[in-house]
């Protein structure tokens, strides 16, 4: 009866990181330098969740749940990292823009590649709230939850993200043509 | 908000990345761990299923070639068609079932889509102190993917070529 529990436990989390891995991954990568990194501070909230759930049946965690935990361990990984990067001279801070966390080989047009840039180059909070609104599958209140913010704060800061994406996408297009001529 | 529906879209177009294989086997064993569930069983379920997996593809491709050849009443000549050819530098044939050989003036002149440059990974090794006494450095790993998108203008393909490697880059530690 345990085993037959154990295995319906596994089951259903199992669905569930498959069903969310990649949009937990997305989030978890914009707040570090590289895949390894994002994919450890997974593997970390999947077993604070776990703990979490054990007083709620083992169920599988709510998202909102789930990225306020990734976002607590971001946030531990990134003092650790801060402490780390200081103690040296390091010139050099790369930041790796293409495997950034959008898959640049499904699209292939200018437009596109523009666009990431111009996500790439958004402050934290607001690229934060964008992530969690267009690929992270949240409502306004339950970003709100998860970054310890207002609903009507999550809501401005993600249509102040709009409108910079949309100027910055003009300018960016305007510096391209001028750059290369027009494609048209 | 009518004006930004047009970006939402355009950025509800832009694809998430996956979990990479390794990760997913990783989360699906701490999954295992903590639920209790044997791993062994699934791991070796798992491993078990590849190589049965790897074996069939195995001993379909030899059934595949025959095929493609022309059956068994055709076996002896459709082999004689295919290795000839290929022993012969003056032969160029379009595709008819056999295996041709591609002349180098015919390789397809291939047009480059895309190339980048990517910083995959960042290791620091810290200060090195050169035991033949050569000054102090620091040294950085990059893992660097090289990728070049190309299509064939002739068939429409495109092909994904990346090449990964790394670079090793010493900072020297100035005086002060």
């Amino acid at each position: 009866m345990a085993c037959r529990q154990s295995k319906a436990w596994s089951r259903a989390w199992k669905l569930w990181i498959s069903e969310h891995g990649s949009r937990l991954y997305m989030y978890a990568r914009q707040r570090c330098s590289c895949r390894e990194d994002a994919e450890d501070m997974i593997q970390d909230a999947l077993v604070r969740l776990w703990h979490y759930q054990e007083e709620r049946n083992n169920a599988p965690p709510d998202l909102p749940l789930a990225y306020s935990v990734l976002r607590f361990i971001a946030l531990d990984h990134g003092k650790k990292q801060g402490r780390k990067q200081k103690k040296e001279k390091a010139i050099l801070y790369l930041h790796d823009q293409n495997d950034y966390w959008l898959d640049t080989s499904v699209e292939d047009d200018e437009e596109s590649e523009i666009l990431r840039e111009a996500v790439n180059s958004l402050g934290e909070k607001l690229r934060e709230v964008v992530t969690l609104k267009v690929w992270g599958g949240l409502t306004f209140h339950e970003i709100g939850e998860s970054m310890a913010i207002s609903p009507n704060t999550a809501a401005s800061r993600y249509r102040y993200a709009l409108e910079q994406l949309e100027r910055k996408l003009q300018s960016l297009n305007q510096s391209r043509q001028a750059r290369y001529g027009s494609f048209e | 908000m009518d004006h930004l529906s047009e970006i939402e879209k355009k950025l509800a177009q832009l694809v998430p990345p996956a979990l990479s294989e390794e990760s997913q086997c990783s989360l699906d064993l701490t999954i295992d761990e903590l639920s209790g569930v044997d791993s062994s069983v699934t791991s070796w379920g798992r491993f078990r299923f590849f190589k049965i997996a790897a074996v069939i593809s195995l001993l379909a491709v030899p059934v595949v070639l025959f095929q493609w050849g022309g059956g068994a009443e055709g076996e002896d000549q459709t082999l004689g068609e295919t290795l000839e050819p290929a022993l012969d530098p003056a032969f160029d044939s379009a595709f008819d079932g056999t295996l041709a050989v591609a002349k180098v003036e015919s390789i397809p002149q291939m047009e480059l889509l895309k190339s980048t440059k990517r910083i995959d990974a960042q290791e620091d090794d810290g200060l090195i102190v050169p035991v033949n006494g050569a000054p102090p450095h620091y040294r950085y790993r990059y893992r660097v993917v090289d990728e070049e998108k190309v299509r064939d203008p002739q068939t429409g393909m495109v092909i994904t070529l990346r090449q990964p490697r790394q670079e090793v880059v010493t900072i020297p530690v100035t005086c002060f």
